[in-house]
């Protein structure tokens, strides 16, 4: 049962994702924005299965997406590689600095896992601004290649819809599988009780370095695919404001819910379109939001929405739904 | 190179102070309440920001200084009361989010109020340097050091001598045998905030003429406030002094002797290999889940 | 033969002794149960058996073999599986998934197979069900399995750590005070349920207050003053033990054995 549930709301987001661009053609809101949507979900669901499933924290990860985005800028502008590779190196790397840092970080807990992981991050981003004659430091890097996909250029908002559609479903697909399964309960499980769950045969320390590590590898591809969708990259866009932003996207849309941080990452996004027209309150504006959704509905937007939905419902049909039960 | 050694101690007990007072605001509210409060750095940046604000405005000197302290306590306790209290019960990380909403909301305010200049404060005592040995200082690095070191100690004697400061740190060890002892846990609470908000107030006050101030000056503050905390253990407020102090030094011989482009990033690696080393800070206590 | 065997195991917190010089042998099938009163070094006990805690002194051997430097994931491959005194229930789960958990040493398929759901997965997915449904049945909770773990009652919620420590199949459970917090209803119950799973061959070592309980399902026990072996023998045994009687049990004896 739980099985086709959980098919229904994947297929509603695909014909969503694939009815958007056909309902309003030529919208700059839909590919453009859309495509930026394409990344944060991608990231915000990879660092759900870390915070919101195995209920860590990381306030670091904007350093992944920076890794793979830079190894691919490097790679493609100063040594003349194709972007494939490219990704696939920034991916390696990616994937031996996680590893390397997960077993001694993830150690910690609650806010010194916190402080480890916002120190790391902020490290990275150091490195992006100081070491120059790699980076281009704070000017960043220009002149980043397109992709190209057996022949077919991306070359318009419209192709970078379609790719980051793709490959933004098979990123809520991959968490989707892992959640029910063994895997995933494991991690959960590391969430619930910690104890309960080595003493049921779960290697804790190896399922949070592992979910570290997948989240990071994801974000290190979003990375790659920024920079070539971009064609321009500065540290900025890797800093610490980004860790949390995608952190708080995960937190607003709801923990441990896929479809929760879908949602979180949507809002996000469009968010500070909407409040480009309050101009300098803005910020003001933002932050006033951004507590309030934490104070009233601590457990996120999407799930506080779902429950209030089905309680109102409840209400309004108590005959139809105690029969069902 | 001794000389120059010495010089880089002194800038960086300087600094270090500043971090000392802020990661003693976030051991003292994170004592009181458990919760990490990520807009502890607005508060160094209100306090500049408002003393610039009240000179301009024609207020004496002193006047403007004790004005914007109090500015700045009003708004942690108001921070307390509209943010932290509502959410009561929420888990570590809906905290920080609330907190890092409540830095980002101080900051929209401020720019609101203030624009996006730099600011600076004049010195409190005139700016002829001084000599010690032949390293060079200002008067106001005595200034920082000084009324940094008397905050320290009013702190530790508050805790250690007061019952009010005893109260407080009895809620911190278990809220529900606090309040059947006839503690007041949410006034606590509030005179946490109260107090580490004067804290970072007085902080962003000191260094203002040396540092210089603007809207956004409270987010890497904040961060080095944090370190310094979790450097010295979270939950030990004389841990949290030594961890800033212990900070600003690091990052001055960093900066000094090596580079100063990095010298933020040798801080948080320290910090890092600290952490890996010592899991609770270095004066934290270990702690043991009980099954 | 002994599944079980400790021997001269010790335990010291900052230079306290929880457990000294502790020698016992389980004997495989049987229901041992330890008692002792509180602080008597009972859950230490446990957490060393199932490598939570590192013993500072002795040996513990499972099946003939050491355990000593065994992580707890590593002892509950070995299949020695445990409940909490205090709950250990992941609240974030519904009762079927929590038991489903509990099988986790009993499949394979990895983080990277699940992400792609390739054929065995969703077979191997099937058989974990079904054993996790077996578990349930076995301690009367078929009926809860879709509701989320943090509906249900203290009392129900004791049975789904057992339910959840049984789908593990193991060869040993430890039960740390089972019956702690139950009605006369549920305990009754739960002395059913202890016996069945005796009776399916499972070796278990209890920890139990309730006296009552101890006498009824035990073969032998095991009395814990201070960290060490006051007495050893069969529930009569125990019952008749003058120095028993005197250090701890007195009144309570005469009102079980009615």
């Amino acid at each position: 049962m739980s099985a086709l549930h959980r098919l229904h709301g994947f297929l509603a987001l695909v014909v969503a994702v694939a009815l958007l661009p056909v309902l309003f053609p030529d919208n700059y809101f839909v590919t453009v924005v859309g495509v930026t949507i394409g990344f944060n979900v991608m990231l915000a669901v990879a660092l759900n299965l870390f915070i919101g499933f195995a209920g860590q924290i990381s306030l670091g990860h904007a350093a992944f997406f920076g890794m793979g985005a830079y190894a691919s800028a490097i790679l493609t502008t100063r040594y003349g590689w194709s972007p494939w590779p490219a990704m696939g190196v920034g991916l390696v790397i990616v994937y031996v600095v996680a590893l390397l840092i997960s077993r001694p970080i993830l150690k910690l807990k609650g806010h010194y896992l916190a402080m480890a992981t916002l120190g790391f991050g902020i490290i990275v981003n150091i490195i992006m601004v100081e070491a120059v004659d790699w980076t281009g430091g704070p000017d960043g890097m220009s002149g980043i290649p397109g992709l190209e996909l057996f022949g077919w250029a991306v070359d318009s908002d419209l192709r970078w819809y379609a790719v980051m559609a793709v490959v933004m479903l098979a990123t809520v697909l991959l968490s989707l599988n892992i959640i029910d399964s063994r895997a995933g309960r494991a991690l959960r499980a590391v969430h619930g009780s910690e104890v309960a769950a080595q003493t049921l045969g779960v290697d804790t320390a190896r399922v949070k370095s592992q979910v570290f590590v997948l989240s990071a590898c994801l974000a290190s591809l979003a990375g790659s695919l920024f920079a070539h969708q971009q064609n321009f990259i500065s540290p900025v866009s890797f800093n610490f404001f980004f860790s949390i932003e995608v952190v708080t996207m995960v937190v607003l849309g709801g923990l441990a819910s896929t479809y929760g941080a879908v949602f979180g990452a949507i809002v996000l996004t469009l968010l500070p379109q909407v409040l480009v027209v309050f101009e300098d309150y803005e910020v003001l504006i933002l932050g006033t939001i951004l507590m309030s959704i934490m104070i009233f509905l601590p457990q996120g937007l999407f799930v506080g929405l779902v429950r209030g939905s089905t309680g109102l419902l409840r209400r309004l049909r108590p005959a139809a739904v105690a029969t069902g039960d | 190179m001794l000389d120059q050694i010495l010089q880089f101690l002194i800038t960086g007990v300087t600094v270090g102070s500043t971090y000392a007072l802020v990661g003693l605001g976030f051991a003292i509210i994170y004592n009181a309440s458990g919760v990490v409060n990520f807009a502890q750095g607005e508060f160094v940046m209100i306090g500049a920001m408002s003393a610039v604000w009240l000179l301009a405005v024609g207020m004496p000197f002193p006047l403007a200084l004790l004005g914007a302290v109090a500015i700045t306590t009003c708004v942690g306790l108001a921070l307390n009361k509209f943010a932290i209290e509502p959410a009561r019960g929420a888990t570590v990380i809906t905290t920080i989010i609330i907190t890092i909403g409540a830095a980002i909301f101080l900051r929209g305010a401020a720019l609101l109020l203030w624009g996006k200049d730099i600011f600076a404060l004049p010195h409190f005592s005139g700016e002829e340097t001084l000599y010690f040995g032949s390293a060079t200082l200002l008067p106001q690095n005595l200034w920082v050091m000084g009324v940094t070191a008397v905050l320290v100690i009013a702190v530790r004697w508050f805790f250690d001598r007061t019952l009010t400061g005893k109260a407080i740190l009895a809620c911190a060890c278990n809220k529900d045998a606090a309040r059947l002892m006839g503690i007041n846990v949410g006034l606590m609470l509030l005179v946490s905030y109260g107090m580490s908000a004067f804290l970072g107030a007085v902080a962003g006050i000191l260094v203002a003429p040396i540092a210089f101030t603007s809207y956004d000056a409270g987010i890497m503050l904040g961060l080095k406030g944090f370190s310094a905390a979790i450097l010295g253990g979270m939950g030990s407020s004389m841990g949290a002094v030594a961890g800033g102090l212990l900070l600003g030094i690091l990052e001055s011989l960093g900066a000094g002797l090596i580079s100063s482009g990095y010298k933020d990033a040798m801080a948080f690696t320290v910090v890092l290999l600290v952490l890996i080393m010592r899991p609770s800070g270095l004066f934290g206590r270990k702690a043991a889940d009980r099954v | 033969m002994a599944l079980l065997e400790v021997r001269e195991l010790g335990k010291a917190f900052g230079g306290v002794a929880a457990i000294a010089d502790l020698s016992f042998a389980v004997p495989e099938g049987s229901i041992y149960a330890v008692i002792g009163p509180n602080g008597a070094g009972k859950t230490t006990l446990f957490n060393m058996l199932s490598g939570v805690y590192v013993p500072s002194d002795g040996a513990i051997e499972f099946d003939g073999s050491s355990l000593a430097g065994l992580e707890p994931h590593q002892v509950a491959t070995r299949g020695i599986s445990r409940t909490f005194q205090n709950l250990q229930i992941f609240f974030n789960m519904s009762v079927l998934e929590n038991v489903m958990v509990g099988c986790h040493q009993r499949a394979r398929s990895g983080l990277y197979r699940a992400a792609l759901r390739l054929p065995g997965v969703v077979r191997e997915e099937q058989q974990i069900r079904a054993w996790a449904l077996e578990a349930l049945e076995f301690c009367g909770l078929a009926h809860l399995a879709e509701r989320p773990a943090d509906a249900l009652p203290y009392g129900e919620l004791k049975r789904v750590e057992i339910a959840r420590a049984l789908a593990a199949d193991p060869r040993l459970l430890l039960m740390d005070e089972p019956a702690a917090g139950l009605n006369d209803t549920e305990t009754a119950e739960l002395r059913e349920l202890i016996r069945r799973i005796g009776a399916r061959g499972v070796t278990v070592l209890l920890v139990e207050h309730n006296m009552g309980l101890v006498m009824q399902v035990s073969d032998t026990v095991l009395v814990l003053d201070y960290g060490s072996k006051l007495a050893e023998g069969t529930t009569t045994e125990i019952q008749n033990d003058p120095r028993v009687i005197a250090a701890y049990l007195g009144g309570e004896v005469q009102y079980a054995v009615q």
